[in-house]
């Protein structure tokens, strides 16, 4: 369960007002789309979420635990996944995982499995013993993937988490998605692709110039826009966001 | 509008030197980055980098011009003054040889990125000469010292027209071409066939231990050169004559002997004379850099590629879960984070050369200095003696020990090479304290090698006794401790985090140089301050030990509080 009340983050270098009293609530069970143009905030959103900024203002609370107050054990309740997966090329594969597992403390038996299945279903298990500067983008993505889950964390947040995935991986995770949400665990994404939001989420936010402009079902969207049921997320998306940039997409 | 070849030279020199257009670039007004206080930090680091750059350039010219002196000093009275043309004229070119050799081979291939050039509208030729331009510039500026010093004490000696310094600053910007063009001449074809080099961490080793070797030979060179600056005898013994090594050299490397001709016949006012051999020591070497790079411009495009190339081990599908059962082991948090630290350092080669390495290479740069002129032996006792014998031994002992421990960078750079994935430690369960503690440990660790073998070496070198030597290690110690908290906390206040490649986040970053030079004024005050003080052993040692504790204590009561706030500041 994630909640964010009146986020406000201004960058100090650029002046720039990236999230402008951002709240939303995203429940246990549900998988949460977080949709928006570039530069709209969503990265910056999601950073603050993950204790990565300090939010100006607002507040960010990870299954009813203060990040502010209480930053470590939030950060304990959530998997992330960012919009960066060149990290630690130096590392082999097998020491990043099991540097992660460390910094959640997991113990011995349940990394073991996690790894075992997460690798396996994302077909880099036999790639472990790497250096993590030899994987392609996709590999590196999949790598941050399993990191992510190496605690099975109750909340799994990831910025762009398809970007530079082959369609048999863009599968799997899907499939994880569903699997965590069916079992009562919270799924916060971002993403640019229409369709994966369509088909997969429960609810989405949209946000432009940093302020989130809907959040609800697709269906509600539909009625809000008084569309006759049958438009594509890519139109009304497209739409929504030209009216609240008044007429100029 | 810049035309591709210049914009290319550009990048090439942004990419290798870390240059930035930020003085040049309008910032937006009302931003931060455009306030005057920005303005006014970019301004005092401009300031700063100019006045390392001459510190840098007056040390070589000094070492170079005390050479120079001796030896037109021991030639002018034989009438042979113009053969320390000849000879500054060979070595440079010599010089330029190897660091070209070794800069071209480190600089091949800047970033496996690199390759993705070749999608641009760009010939292999022109891609191939805009290398060559950097290397040149980096080549260019050593030899051009040691060509302007050697015409100063020249002309100096000599009074010569000015024409001669003007044919001075020509000869000296064409002497690095030939040498450059040889280098790659053995260098693309060797990149060219062997597969196995064509690896960036390969070149990057292979790049470091010809650095170290180039170093150390330029070393020696220097060394012996101080060391027979007085000896006239053997000056004109291997300078004056045909059969010496000077004369075949001229002989052999006809670009030498036209480029000390020119500034003789310049000197002498014979002005056609002098245009003629510049022209032509000129023209081989414009001739040589340009053939280089219409002949072997295609086979360094085509080498490129490869160092874009990942090499992935596959384990047999069969034994991943025994491989997974056994590799993955839970430690504690801070040794996780301490492993992570030096896994990272170590096996980047650029940090491992100028970091840890320092420590190997320092001593062996001492012990050729000592074998290059074993009288410095000699006179570092009497320098003790001078100091008043006392704990003078023990001083410049610990000196030694904690320069030895605090070489390595690792604390000035520890948050700075994080870079781009910072933002992505941030977002782990892991408390500020463990993250800093963890760098501190593994600053700690090297240098406590570092002060111990310094200490080791300065005790063997001096004859310490047991006391003298723990007094000296004990200061040491305390010292380096209470350094590599400071550096680090330079480098939380003020982290390098954007940045290309590594070598940005290490050798150019400003952290590691303000905190060297900040350690060789520490170092210099503090034993200035030991003779004025007149103290036993016992009593400096509590002093110095005792002072550097307390500071080191302080520093960490304070830090963590600082660090946990900071860190949480950082935006990227």
């Amino acid at each position: 369960m994630i909640h964010l009340e009146a986020l406000s983050k201004t960058y100090a270098h650029s002046g720039t007002k990236a999230v402008d009293g951002l709240s939303l609530d995203i429940r246990d069970g549900e998988i949460f789309g977080f949709l928006g143009p570039n530069g709209a905030g969503k990265t910056t959103t999601i950073k603050m979420l993950s204790g990565v900024l300090r939010p100006d203002e607002g507040r960010v609370a990870i299954d009813g635990i203060d990040m502010a107050q209480k930053p470590l054990e939030a950060k304990a309740r959530f998997g992330y996944v960012g919009d960066n997966p060149e990290l630690f090329t130096r590392l082999k594969a097998r020491e990043f995982l099991n540097f992660i597992a460390d910094m959640y403390r997991v113990p011995d038996d349940a990394r073991c499995e996690r790894i075992a299945s997460l690798a396996g279903r994302f077909e880099i298990a036999d790639a472990l013993a790497s250096p993590i500067g030899s994987f392609s983008r996709g590999m590196k993505q999949k790598l941050c993937l399993v990191a992510s889950l190496v605690h099975d964390p109750a909340n799994w947040i990831l910025d762009e988490p398809m970007v530079g995935l082959d369609p048999q991986a863009a599968f799997t995770l899907k499939e994880l998605m569903r699997s965590r949400a069916a079992s009562g665990r919270c799924v916060f994404f971002s993403t640019h692709v229409m369709e994966v939001a369509e088909r997969l989420c429960d609810r989405i936010a949209v946000i432009t110039k940093g302020r989130v402009v809907f959040v609800g079902t697709l269906d509600e969207l539909r009625d809000r826009r008084s569309s006759g049921g049958d438009e594509s997320l890519e139109r009304l998306f497209l739409d929504l966001v030209e009216d609240a940039s008044g007429g100029r997409v | 509008m810049t035309a591709p070849f210049a914009s290319l030279i550009r990048f090439y020199l942004r990419a290798f030197y870390g240059f930035s257009d930020a003085a040049r670039v309008p910032l937006p007004p009302g931003t931060a980055a455009g306030t005057k206080a920005a303005r006014a930090k970019r301004i005092l680091a401009t300031i700063g980098l100019a006045l390392l750059v001459i510190l840098v350039v007056g040390d070589i010219g000094f070492i170079f011009g005390a050479s120079y002196a001796a030896m037109y000093a021991a030639l002018a009275p034989a009438g042979l003054q113009s053969l320390l043309l000849l000879n500054a004229a060979i070595s440079a070119a010599l010089i330029a040889f190897v660091v070209g050799f070794v800069t071209a081979l480190s600089t091949y291939c800047l970033s496996p990125a690199e390759g993705s050039l070749l999608a641009l509208p760009i010939g292999p030729r022109a891609l191939f000469g805009a290398k060559f331009a950097m290397t040149y510039l980096a080549d260019a500026a050593l030899s051009f010292i040691m060509l302007a010093v050697a015409a100063l004490v020249y002309g100096l000696g000599e009074r010569p027209p000015v024409s001669f310094y003007l044919y001075a600053i020509l000869v000296a910007l064409a002497s690095p071409l030939v040498p450059l063009a040889l280098a790659y001449l053995l260098l693309v074809p060797i990149m060219s066939v062997s597969r196995f080099l064509r690896n960036r961490n390969v070149v990057l080793v292979l790049g470091g231990i010809l650095g170290a070797a180039a170093a150390l030979v330029v070393n020696f060179y220097l060394q012996n050169s101080l060391a027979r600056a007085g000896d006239a005898a053997w000056i004109i013994a291997n300078l004056a004559g045909p059969d010496t090594i000077l004369a075949r050299l001229g002989a052999v490397y006809p670009p030498a002997g036209l480029a000390a001709r020119a500034l003789a016949h310049a000197a002498a006012g014979r002005q056609l004379d002098a245009l003629g051999a510049a022209a032509l020591a000129l023209g081989m070497g414009a001739a040589a850099a340009l053939a280089v790079v219409l002949i072997f411009g295609p086979a360094y495009a085509a080498s490129l590629p490869a160092f874009g190339e990942g090499r992935l081990k596959r384990i047999a599908k069969s034994d991943t879960a025994a491989y997974i059962e056994r590799s993955f082991r839970r430690s504690p948090q801070l040794a996780a984070l301490f492993l992570r630290e030096w896994r990272l350092m170590n096996r980047e080669p650029v940090y491992l050369i100028n970091g840890p390495l320092v420590i190997v290479l320092f001593p062996v740069i001492i012990g050729i200095t000592m074998a290059a002129s074993p009288e410095a032996f000699a006179e570092l006792e009497g320098v003790a003696h001078a100091l008043g014998g006392g704990p003078a031994k023990a001083l410049i002992a610990a000196a030694l020990a904690a320069f030895l421990g605090t070489a390595t960078s690792i604390a000035a750079t520890a948050l700075s090479r994080e870079g781009r994935a910072l933002p992505y430690l941030k977002s782990l369960p892991v408390s500020a304290r463990s993250f800093f503690g963890a760098k501190l440990l593994h600053a700690l660790v090297f240098t406590s090698i570092g002060t111990v073998l310094g200490a080791a070496a300065g005790a063997a070198a001096l004859g310490l006794s047991v006391a003298e030597t723990l007094a000296a290690l004990a200061m040491a110690l305390t010292y380096g401790t209470a350094f590599d908290l400071s550096a680090l906390w330079l480098d939380t206040a003020y982290p390098r985090l954007v940045w290309e490649t590594p070598t940005a986040a290490l050798k150019q970053n400003p952290n590691a140089v303000i905190a060297i030079l900040a350690d060789m004024a520490a170092l210099g005050g503090l034993g200035y301050l030991a003779t004025r003080l007149s103290l036993g052993l016992g009593g400096i040692t509590a002093l110095y030990a005792g002072g550097a504790g307390l500071i080191a204590l302080g520093l960490a009561l304070f830090f963590p509080r600082y660090a946990e706030k900071r860190l949480g500041d950082i935006e990227l």
